[in-house]
């Protein structure tokens, strides 16, 4: 008897949904990147965790994941509501820009062109891709080892949800950046049989719409595209 | 920066639960679930402005296109049909040892069948094909048609292809940028978008 064939429906063993935090000015219509703290949440930010809030009441996970950050943990404080509690863990911060933290975009790939496209360059006094996903990725086996919930929500960033998406799949590094991730969008990856299975990638409570209106003005999109990739 | 909708058919009708015969060519349309799916799907891509509705020949791809398509005219592309599994057509999985090896090699074929390199060459020419000059457009073909492509698009190996999961009716969006697709959103079931009532027992 040959191997038996791998069923096209997993047995979902665990459920991770990994959210991205809501809105934010981080990235300034200008071109400025920030990165540290303190940034908060926008109004319309707040919204969108509201409705993640309402949208997660019905996920049973005894608590959520966070990264420290004030925009993680402010919308993971939303989406968890009054009955569970957070838990970050700050080995899921963003991946720091260093010395470029508040620098223009242009000034960013100027110093490291590569920066997006090499999951090893890292900005001046900053980290690499590959350096958060060694962190985050050790943060959450850590994560899902303590924890006896079945449906485990972490709230993390941008970065970090590509770098930790690439890795669970064993996706190219390199691709990570093609992952892309919309404020407060949720992504669900199921364990089976030892892999991890892409449920959903970068839903939002928005839906298409936000999409259609966008149309192309997607964080790391015009940096993409001068990249050529 | 035109979008493309690309949907899996909504539940076919007697697959609830899981079905034992693998068929591809199944003449069976959709179960009420099916169109229901099919009906949150058109809710969910209604601000696509698309010039193009385009499905496999399968009737259940039909009929989900037929429903997401509002009205606007459906063009049948034999090119976007599900897998062709040959002399496996109709069997149960449970006879067919030689399946978990196809599905995990892309270069071997079920006997008379397709492997999943030649389903994904297939697959890509005729969306290509299927796709307007200008636009967006609405895809709806089948479980691993769009799997071996999406695992393609985000740089995952044909033999993990099953890996990206396509629920019945799931939809996923597609930005064109010039030759090139980019992922935009995978798999959103617009009826239960956080999947609660996907089956997800433990043990």
């Amino acid at each position: 008897m040959a191997d038996p064939p791998p069923p096209l429906v997993p047995h979902v063993e665990r459920r991770l949904y990994l959210v991205r935090h809501a809105e934010t000015d981080a990235l300034t219509a200008d071109g400025f990147m920030h990165c540290a703290d303190p940034i908060p949440l926008t109004p319309r930010g707040v919204g969108q965790a509201k409705a993640l809030g309402r949208l997660f009441a019905d996920v049973p996970a005894t608590r959520v994941h966070a990264s420290p950050m004030d925009r993680t943990a402010h919308t993971a404080r939303i989406l968890a509501g009054a009955r569970r509690p957070v838990a970050v863990d700050p080995r899921l911060r963003e991946i720091s820009l260093g010395d470029l933290d508040g620098a223009h975009t242009s000034e960013v790939f100027a110093a490291a062109p590569r920066w997006l496209a090499d999951p090893d360059a890292a900005l001046p006094g900053g980290e690499s891709l590959n350096a958060v996903v060694a962190r985050a990725g050790a943060a959450l086996t850590d994560i899902l080892e303590a924890s006896d919930d079945h449906h485990v929500v972490v709230v993390a960033h941008g970065g970090v949800n590509r770098g930790l998406i690439a890795h669970l799949l064993g996706m190219r590094m390199d691709r990570a950046y093609r992952i892309r991730q919309d404020w407060a969008c949720v992504n669900v990856l199921d364990r089976s049989e030892g892999r991890w299975w892409i449920g959903v990638l970068n839903w939002t409570p928005a839906g298409v719409d936000e999409l259609a209106m966008a149309r192309g003005a997607l964080i790391g999109g015009a940096a993409m595209r001068r990249l050529g990739r | 920066m035109p979008l493309v909708a690309l949907l899996r058919h909504g539940e076919e009708d007697g697959t609830a639960g899981g079905r034992a015969p693998i068929e591809s060519r199944s003449r069976r349309g959709l179960s009420a679930a099916g169109r229901a799916q099919a009906e949150a799907a058109r809710d969910f891509v209604a601000s696509l402005d698309a010039a193009r509705v385009a499905c496999s020949d399968r009737p259940r791809a039909i009929e989900t296109a037929t429903i997401v398509a509002a009205g606007r005219p459906v063009d049948v592309v034999p090119g976007l049909n599900s897998m062709d599994l040959g002399e496996w057509e109709g069997r149960p999985a449970s006879e067919l040892p030689e399946l978990g090896r196809v599905l995990g090699d892309p270069a071997l074929r079920p006997p008379g069948g397709e492997s999943l390199a030649e389903l994904l060459t297939r697959f890509a020419a005729a969306l290509e094909g299927a796709l307007p000059a200008e636009g967006d457009a609405i895809v709806v073909a089948h479980r691993m048609t769009n799997a071996v492509l999406l695992a393609n698009l985000l740089g995952l190996p044909a033999e993990d292809a099953h890996l990206v999961q396509q629920d019945p009716g799931g939809v996923t969006i597609l930005a064109r940028e010039g030759p090139r697709l980019r992922v935009q959103m995978l798999n959103v079931s617009p009826l239960d978008p956080l999947r609660t009532r996907a089956v997800t027992s433990r043990g």
